[in-house]
């Protein structure tokens, strides 16, 4: 995606610098992946998503799924802009409501 | 009803009379579902992850949608596949799933499940599900998927998840 900013459009030096400056939005500045409550999935289904995708001990898992449950939502990695949508994607083929957000709290 | 059970290191379900064709009908409808741009079920089942960015939201659709929609029709047509039939009137039967194929099948059940929340007008948390016959589809699904989840829960030695203190899968006012 780094590439399909701004590729062709402009000079050598020109592109070294966007690429500076879109290196830093993208690494430094954390991101967020985020699931929000729907009404359809179930609570010991997004509980497992959590558990076996991202890894998060049960009581994590627990945890995180009643946040989305009684908060609405739930923050559950952060980090990078790819990683963040590559878990976004993957939280979509698990049929979760999930977001990008940038980290600005 | 469907059974699940534990069956050396996968599960076992035992489908009632009917149930193994209702699943693949559904199962089969889901690809039609994928392949129409304009049905709202798809729209709900591909979210946006950029709600508030039109511009990301169309770069990350243009990466992601179509591998997206490839998997989880995949995902569905494994369970038709299983399954083996479309047939309403169907005889009771038993089918033998690996834990990996179980997982494809709690995700399919999923977009089921969300296509026809869609179908139902089931929006929020506060609808209810309709007494009919779609509605009772519905419910079916989520006493399956909810099953399915719990054994293989069981199967990596978790407690059922989330059931202590939340309820009743098929409790209609209370679905997460």
């Amino acid at each position: 995606m780094l590439l399909a900013a701004g590729a062709g459009t402009v000079t050598g030096t020109e592109l070294d610098e966007q690429l500076d400056v879109l290196t830093v939005a993208d690494f430094s500045t954390p991101w967020l992946t985020i699931v929000w409550n729907d009404p359809v999935n179930l609570m010991a289904y997004v509980e497992r998503v959590f558990r076996r995708y991202f890894g998060f001990p049960p009581d994590e898992a627990h945890r995180l799924m009643m946040l989305v449950h009684t908060e609405g939502r739930a923050v559950v990695a952060s980090g990078p802009r790819e990683e963040m949508e590559r878990h976004v994607e993957a939280m979509h083929e698990f049929g979760l409501q999930a977001t990008v957000a940038r980290d600005d709290a | 009803m469907t059974r699940i059970e534990r069956h050396d290191t996968g599960l076992r379900i035992h489908f009632a009379e009917g149930e193994a064709g209702i699943l693949g009908s559904l199962a089969r409808q889901l690809g039609a579902v994928f392949d129409d741009e304009a049905d709202p079920a798809r729209a709900r089942m591909l979210p946006s992850a950029y709600p508030d960015d039109a511009e990301a939201d169309a770069e990350f659709r243009r990466w992601t949608s179509d591998d997206l929609v490839d998997r989880k029709a995949a995902a569905a047509r494994g369970i038709a596949d299983a399954v083996g039939t479309d047939d309403p009137a169907s005889a009771p039967t038993s089918l033998d799933l690996s834990v990996a194929d179980a997982d494809g099948w709690a995700r399919a059940l999923t977009d089921l499940r969300v296509t026809l929340a869609s179908r139902l007008g089931i929006e929020s948390d506060d609808d209810r599900v309709p007494n009919t016959m779609t509605g009772a589809v519905y419910e079916w699904l989520g006493h399956l998927q909810w099953t399915l989840v719990e054994t293989l829960d069981e199967l990596d030695g978790v407690e059922p998840a989330a059931s202590s203190d939340s309820a009743d899968p098929e409790a209609p006012e209370d679905p997460r």
